[in-house]
């Protein structure tokens, strides 16, 4: 018998016995690196693992210890999956167990921020008022708009108002149209930071992202109109406005940030990952020039600045 | 000189590691005080000089079984989470799971992140779920570089993962 044949003998003994440790469902699924996979993966989890628990006629209320747990595993899947079910799911067992006094403080976070990063305002908004002294920030305020048309590939990401505290615009937009960069993106990242920042410097590539980049925010629970707003002004050239849900971006299986993806015609063409030192800024240039070489250098970063702002203006 | 200090001390954990067994907790006791005066001296100088900089470093502290340890005040389930959550690089301490360590007193917290390095998390664990905005607002940005509720997942770039810090060595 060859080596790896008794290895792998070795390996199925373990598993049979169970005597090989190996992590729980929930830890396999959170280290899954593509989103989208990782997020259909705790769907599932979801499905065949607490729904039945959460569903089945109970003939007396879920024991203290069986809801904690509960608690803490729809907790892990709420944070990774945009599925109103789930975060309506979550909202309800958080909601047991507040009433039998099992939640903390932490528990009371993460209810909220399910509720927010599912964008169920509403509920969040009722949620903020039952739960004072909790720490919470009040839910932002949305402006949605009609839109008229819905073209193919139209999806809504939320726009940070510029003059109004606590206000996102939903705005529709397409992001599979024409050749562009897209920069995933938080104010809180502080490797976007430097990116931001060393961008800056630099008037070319300033006139660059303000003709030809498209700045997002990847989804998540912290949806704070202050950080966003403070990056903004900050860094005019380089505004974020907020993906709605990370279904809208199929393309996208990775959402590090910070990430500059080349699209050119609904297709992610190149990319460059991360921003671990100022060597970076050499790699982004290299990037620009060879996918956008008619992108003319800025002669005069005024004109770029007015031009750029209309351009945003109708985005 | 600060790789043989290094060596020394990694020697005299050890050393704490097998003599809290074996020859009961007096010297045990003065390994540990030994411990906590080079910690008081490196808590000045920081990221730079962390005592835990690799799994290897991890794995030498994680042996010692001496109670009065943070990491061993931890319930069993919590520290094997934590432990199994460290990601290291060439720089140190890349991204750890912080949920664990909300179960210690902040004393003992600051203790343990203080052996990576990043003592000065504590308060921002503590705050964990409000925001950032102890940490992330205002002009204070720039002294800011660690991004709570990510988990790094490549050179300078981090990705939302529940209970996680991203740490600026990522």
């Amino acid at each position: 018998m060859s080596k790896n044949t008794c290895l792998a003998a070795l390996i199925l003994f373990l598993f049979m016995t169970g005597l090989w440790a190996s992590e729980s469902p929930l830890s396999t699924i959170e280290n899954m690196r593509n989103r989208h996979e990782q997020s259909k993966a705790f769907q599932q989890y979801f499905i065949h693992n607490i729904q039945p628990q959460l569903t089945a006629p109970q003939t007396q209320p879920i024991d203290k210890q069986r809801l904690s747990s509960l608690l803490k595993d729809i907790e892990i899947i709420a944070f990774y999956t945009q599925d109103k079910k789930i975060a309506r799911a979550h909202l309800d067992l958080f909601q047991k167990a507040y009433k039998q006094g099992l939640t903390n403080t932490d528990n009371t976070l993460r209810a909220y921020g399910t509720l927010l990063y599912n964008r169920l305002f509403s509920e969040a908004e009722g949620f903020y008022r039952a739960h004072p002294g909790s720490g919470l920030s009040p839910p932002p305020v949305i402006i949605t708009r009609p839109i008229s048309t819905f073209e193919n590939g139209t999806v809504t990401i939320y726009f940070p108002a510029h003059n109004q505290p606590n206000t996102f615009e939903e705005k529709a937009i397409n992001p599979l149209q024409g050749s562009f960069l897209l920069v995933l993106a938080h104010p809180l990242c502080h490797f976007c930071f430097r990116a931001a920042t060393a961008i800056g410097q630099n008037a070319d590539l300033v006139a660059f992202m303000k003709q030809h980049a498209l700045w997002l925010s990847p989804p998540d629970a912290n949806l704070s109109w202050q950080a966003f707003n403070q990056w903004n002004q900050r860094f005019p050239y380089a505004r974020i406005k907020v993906i709605k849900y990370l279904r809208d971006f199929p393309l996208l299986t990775s959402w590090g940030t910070p990430t500059f993806y080349v699209v050119s015609n609904g297709q992610i063409v190149d990319k460059l990952v991360g921003w671990p030192d100022a060597a970076q800024l050499q790699k982004l240039k290299r990037l620009i020039q060879k996918h956008f070489p008619k992108a003319a250098p800025a002669r005069d970063p005024q004109s770029y600045s007015i031009k750029a702002e209309t351009n945003s203006a109708a985005l | 000189m600060k790789t043989r200090f290094l060596s020394q001390l990694c020697l005299v954990l050890l050393l704490a590691g097998v003599s809290a067994s074996a020859f009961g907790r007096d010297f045990a006791d003065d390994v540990i005080e030994y411990f906590d005066s080079v910690m008081q001296v490196w808590k000045s100088q920081r990221l730079e000089n962390a005592l835990i900089k690799s799994p290897k470093d991890m794995a030498v502290y994680a042996s010692l079984h001496e109670p009065s340890f943070p990491l061993n005040k931890l319930a069993p389930d919590d520290k094997k989470r934590f432990l199994d959550n460290l990601q290291f690089n060439e720089k140190g301490l890349t991204s750890f799971y912080y949920e664990p360590l909300l179960t210690l007193e902040p004393a003992d917290r600051y203790k343990l992140l203080s052996l990576f390095g990043f003592e000065r998390l504590n308060p921002t664990i503590n705050n964990s779920r409000s925001d950032n905005k102890s940490c992330i607002f205002g002009n204070q940005h720039n002294k800011c570089n660690d991004y709570i509720g990510y988990k790094c997942v490549g050179k300078g770039t981090c990705q939302s993962s529940a209970g996680f810090i991203c740490t600026s060595n990522c």
